[in-house]
């Protein structure tokens, strides 16, 4: 461990998190001139669709989806107050969102959407998923299936779980006009595997481009519009989108499948390129070892694998997420919050935690588990306490929310994110003005 | 849509009994149909440890459940030595027990003719590390681990061989007695709904234990007692044989290596029906507690999966006289009730399937006047390419040798390649069995391993669609009714990794493909 000679200058937010709630909270407060450090392993992020969820399914039990996420929001802030969506302005999430995919278009990952409105699009099960801003690379895929327009599904020898003729058979009563066709991608055999992440790139060579847009082509026939696995590139898929769409001279769209896949590698790529630049202190494949409370704030202790560094802080943002990003442990007797073992509202005893039936459509009561906060989104004990007026919480860790069946999971990320970033400019300010 | 068939010997349940009597019937010239409600070793045949007792654990309580198991281990590491791994057992007895009941074990092992060596504290240590240091007294045994499912497809395959056939999915509805005998069997297929009739010469009831519900559509009255068993699989093999607590038989205290698991087991709890059980919370904290006793290192261990099987014991007549019920296994000929061709066998162990067949092929032989002897004590199950994807580490083995250009691996927790599910497809039909992926983790690995198929359940099914083996919307139905399957082993073992693997697994399958809500 390094020992400082003279006090290291504190930052004015350390993000303990690197997933879409981290990633944004970083984003939204370095534009707002905070002097601002991140730490996380970036793996998980990899696992996001790359479809950013606001919310569509609520209550969970009510099969319908909701047109207009806002009307959904109003509906489930009247009903549940604890949820963290109760503790956003609708001004504050519009602005969120807005923020949020303006800094992504600004850095090359242009999304879609309609801002009132809900957007369905196909998956690689056949299914259809309702979400609210999709990537560009899928957004034609949302006027096919709106329209039923003949459409060519294609999918690639050696891509495992995306197969065009599921798609096709899976959906051929609600959309008749989709057709299936089965290529080899240009310079391989068809008989190895292909990785999605691999293909992808060699998308961005021209030359393979060509190659497959000659052999698709051909086949296109009535087609309106041609989906495909989400392949178009990794760094620049609009270029790719609209190469391949003059090559084939029909609207082209991604239909998303199962991660980790590319839309998810995009997000990753793009937020480790843009934080360093954007002046953020990113120590991304680092983990907190340790958050003490001292004079200015707090102390962290970051290292790849053993502790290596400090770094002081004058407020911290715990966004570790839930049992998959590493935020929330689950032991065999309880649920514990990883890294200040901060408490964690669940239920009695394992044998609440999960339903008898996998799709029970009232999720499973161990999903609605998390760190309670205030109404600034600070952790609070059992009886209101708050743990520390500069320490906040924001994105899946957050408790009395189940963004998976909800379908909100970035759109809890982004806003909690959002309004964190406010009550951190109030806290920061409150503080200075005590000294 | 109705069909009649005549069959001289209607097999009811496609466990390892009903397997292996169609098996010894058909070595003998004895034709033969196997109903089966739903898929092969549905019930307690694929719901227990995959131990192959030496006897040793009987030896004390029931002398001749034990000599059993002593002679059929012997014989089955002959016969069906493709489904055995001959790891040896060692049953210990732990600090604060009773040495005199370690005493009593030796003699009676030696008065049962069964070999067990024993072993000094730090021989035992050496073997098996995993065992901690509170070892008081310890013998090793020859009990060994056999591949249920390996076993049960296997013999099924010989039997069909020989002119047996199987209808799965295929629930008896009715049986027609005229004039004290079955006439007519009603067998609905749940797959398509059609009807058939059977009109077999002999029924044997091997419904193990549905066998009371069987015999009830006689007319008849079996009163049974149902013992709910739960079992928990490691994620890693956490000793090298079969360990036994040497002590009264009592919950948890076996651990069975399978391939690159361990099973841990098992619970006993009484139950009124052997319908829908699951593996609860409870069962699985007190196994890891009892285990923990003999493995301290267990309370650490990655869990994987819980399962729940049910010992099918005929009650009324032991229980009267206050004897407690034994676990051998009972052959009843019907006839003394009045319905001459009717057999029951049911109760006993997997150890025991062999014996259980050949004594009832001997009754349905000596009924059907047809004096020809039982030739499976003698002729070794011959291996069948299409049982070996159920044995946990064998897919990994076959891939890494066949190396085949193109055999991409599906699952990969497991590494089952594209064509061994191709292979297994294939034999489906002739089973009667309708593709999916309950079907092919039946026979296969898939689904078993830390991803527990959420994985390899969507890569599959893709494949199937790419060979149509599905059309519209079987798909979606058959991957939800998979996932449905796993969690029911899932759920009582959900914290740390598997935690994890479960909450990604929901987001991929809920979050993403928002399967809780299908499409209408």
């Amino acid at each position: 461990m390094t020992t400082e000679t003279t006090p290291p200058e504190p930052y004015d937010l350390a993000i303990i998190g690197t997933g879409m709630a981290g990633m944004s909270a970083a984003v939204l407060a370095s534009s707002r001139g905070l002097r601002v450090a991140i730490a996380g392993l970036t793996g998980e992020i990899l696992f996001s669709s790359g479809l950013l969820d606001f919310l569509a399914i609520y209550p969970l039990t009510a099969a319908d989806r909701w047109k207009t996420p806002w009307a959904a929001v109003e509906q489930l802030v009247r009903d549940e107050p604890d949820h963290p969506y109760a503790r956003v302005s609708m001004l504050q999430m519009r602005s969120a969102w807005t923020q949020m995919l303006d800094f992504l278009n600004q850095w090359g990952l242009p999304y879609h959407r309609n801002e009132e409105e809900n957007l369905r699009i196909i998956t690689s099960q056949g299914t259809i998923k309702t979400s609210y801003c999709i990537p560009i690379t899928m957004s034609a895929g949302v006027m096919g299936l709106d329209r039923h327009l003949p459409c060519l599904v294609v999918d690639i020898a050696g891509l495992r779980g995306f197969s065009a003729a599921q798609i096709v058979q899976s959906l051929r009563d609600m959309w008749p006009g989709l057709r299936a066709l089965h290529v080899v991608f240009p310079e391989t055999d068809g008989m190895g595997e292909l990785y999605p992440e691999m293909t992808a790139r060699a998308m961005e060579n021209p030359q393979i481009r060509r190659q497959l847009a000659d052999i698709v082509r051909p086949l296109i026939g009535d087609a309106k519009v041609v989906g495909m696995p989400a392949i178009l590139g990794i760094s620049d898929s609009t270029a790719v989108l609209h190469d391949m769409e003059e090559r084939l001279g029909v609207p082209v769209f991604e239909i998303p499948g199962i991660p980790p896949s590319v839309p998810g590698i995009r997000l990753k790529e793009t937020f480790e390129r843009a934080l360093p630049e954007m002046g953020v202190f990113a120590h991304f494949q680092h983990r907190v070892f340790r958050l003490q409370v001292d004079a200015v704030g707090f102390r962290l202790t970051l290292g790849r694998m053993v502790p290596e560094t400090e770094i002081v802080a004058r407020s911290v943002l715990l966004a570790t997420g839930r049992f998959f990003g590493g935020g929330l442990v689950a032991e065999r007797h309880r649920v514990r919050e990883s890294l200040l073992d901060l408490p964690v509202v669940q239920p009695q005893d394992r044998s609440g935690w999960h339903r008898e039936d996998f799709f029970d459509t009232r999720g499973h009561p161990i999903h609605r588990a998390g760190i309670d906060v205030d109404a600034a989104f600070r952790p609070i004990g059992p009886s209101g306490e708050v743990f520390h007026p500069r320490l906040f919480a924001a994105g899946s860790i957050l408790a009395h929310q189940d963004w998976i069946r909800s379908k909100s999971g970035v759109g809890i990320a982004v806003c909690t994110a959002y309004a964190v970033v406010d009550r951190v400019m109030e806290a920061l300010r409150l503080s200075d003005m005590a000294s | 849509m109705s069909a009649v068939e005549e069959t001289p010997v209607l097999i009811i349940g496609g466990g390892v009994t009903g397997v292996g009597l169609a098996r010894d019937l058909a070595l003998r010239g004895v034709p033969c149909t196997i109903v089966e409600r739903r898929d092969v070793n549905s019930g307690a045949s694929g719901g227990n440890h995959g131990l192959l007792h030496s006897g040793c654990r009987y030896v004390l309580q029931d002398v001749e459940t034990a000599a059993e198991c002593m002679r059929e281990n012997r014989l089955l590491k002959q016969m069906a030595a493709q489904c055995i791994e001959p790891t040896g057992g060692l049953f210990v007895a732990m600090n604060g027990e009773d040495l005199a009941h370690a005493i009593r074990f030796e003699e009676a092992c030696g008065e049962s003719g069964i070999d067990v060596q024993k072993l000094t504290p730090e021989e035992v240590l050496e073997m098996e590390p995993a065992l901690g240091a509170g070892v008081l007294a310890a013998y090793l045994t020859p009990d060994a681990v056999v591949d249920p499912f390996r076993l049960a497809f296997e013999n099924l395959f010989d039997a069909m061989a020989h002119g047996a056939n199987l209808m799965c999915f295929s629930p008896v509805e009715a049986m027609d007695v005229v004039n004290g005998a079955i006439r007519d069997v009603t067998l609905r297929n749940t797959a398509t709904g059609n009807i058939r009739h059977v009109r077999p010469r002999i029924v044997v009831n091997a419904a193990g234990a549905w066998a009371g519900k069987v015999a009830q559509l006689a007319g008849l009255s079996l009163p049974m007692v149902y013992s709910k068993g739960t079992l928990v699989i490691s994620h890693e093999r956490i000793a090298e044989r079969v360990l036994h607590r040497l002590r009264p038989p009592a919950d948890g205290d076996i651990l069975v290596p399978g391939g690159t698991v361990s099973i841990a087991g098992t619970s006993s709890l009484r139950v009124g029906a052997p319908d829908r059980l699951l593996p609860t919370t409870e069962e699985v904290d007190m196994l890891v507690r009892e285990m923990a006793v003999m493995v301290p290192n267990f309370l650490k261990m990655r869990l994987i999966r819980a399962y729940c099987g049910v010992r099918p014991l005929v009650g009324a007549e032991n229980a009267a006289d206050g004897r407690s019920i034994r676990r051998n296994f009972v052959l009843i000929d019907h006839a003394r009730e009045g319905i001459h061709n009717l057999v029951t066998i049911t109760g006993g162990k997997l150890t025991t399937y062999r014996l259980m067949a050949e004594r009832t092929a001997d009754l349905v032989c000596e009924k059907l006047h047809h004096p020809v002897p039982c030739t499976t004590d003698t002729v070794p199950l011959p291996e069948h390419a299409a049982c070996q994807w159920s044995e946990p580490g064998r897919a990994p083995r076959y891939w890494m040798k066949a190396q085949q250009a193109g055999d991409l691996l599906l699952c990969e927790c497991e590494m089952v390649p594209k064509s061994a599910i191709d292979c297994i497809l294939e034999t489906l039909n002739s089973q009667h069995v309708p593709a999916g992926l309950k079907a092919i983790g039946v026979r296969s690995r898939i689904g078993k391993g830390p991803c527990q198929g959420a994985y390899c359940s969507v890569r599959i099914v893709s494949h199937m669609y790419d060979r149509r083996w599905l059309h519209g919307r079987q798909g979606s139905d058959d991957l939800a009714a998979f996932l449905r399957e796993r969690w029911k082993g899932m759920q009582a073992v959900l914290w740390g990794e598997q935690m994890r693997h479960a909450e990604l697994q929901e987001a991929i399958h809920c979050g993403l493909f928002e399967m809780e809500h299908p499409l209408p």
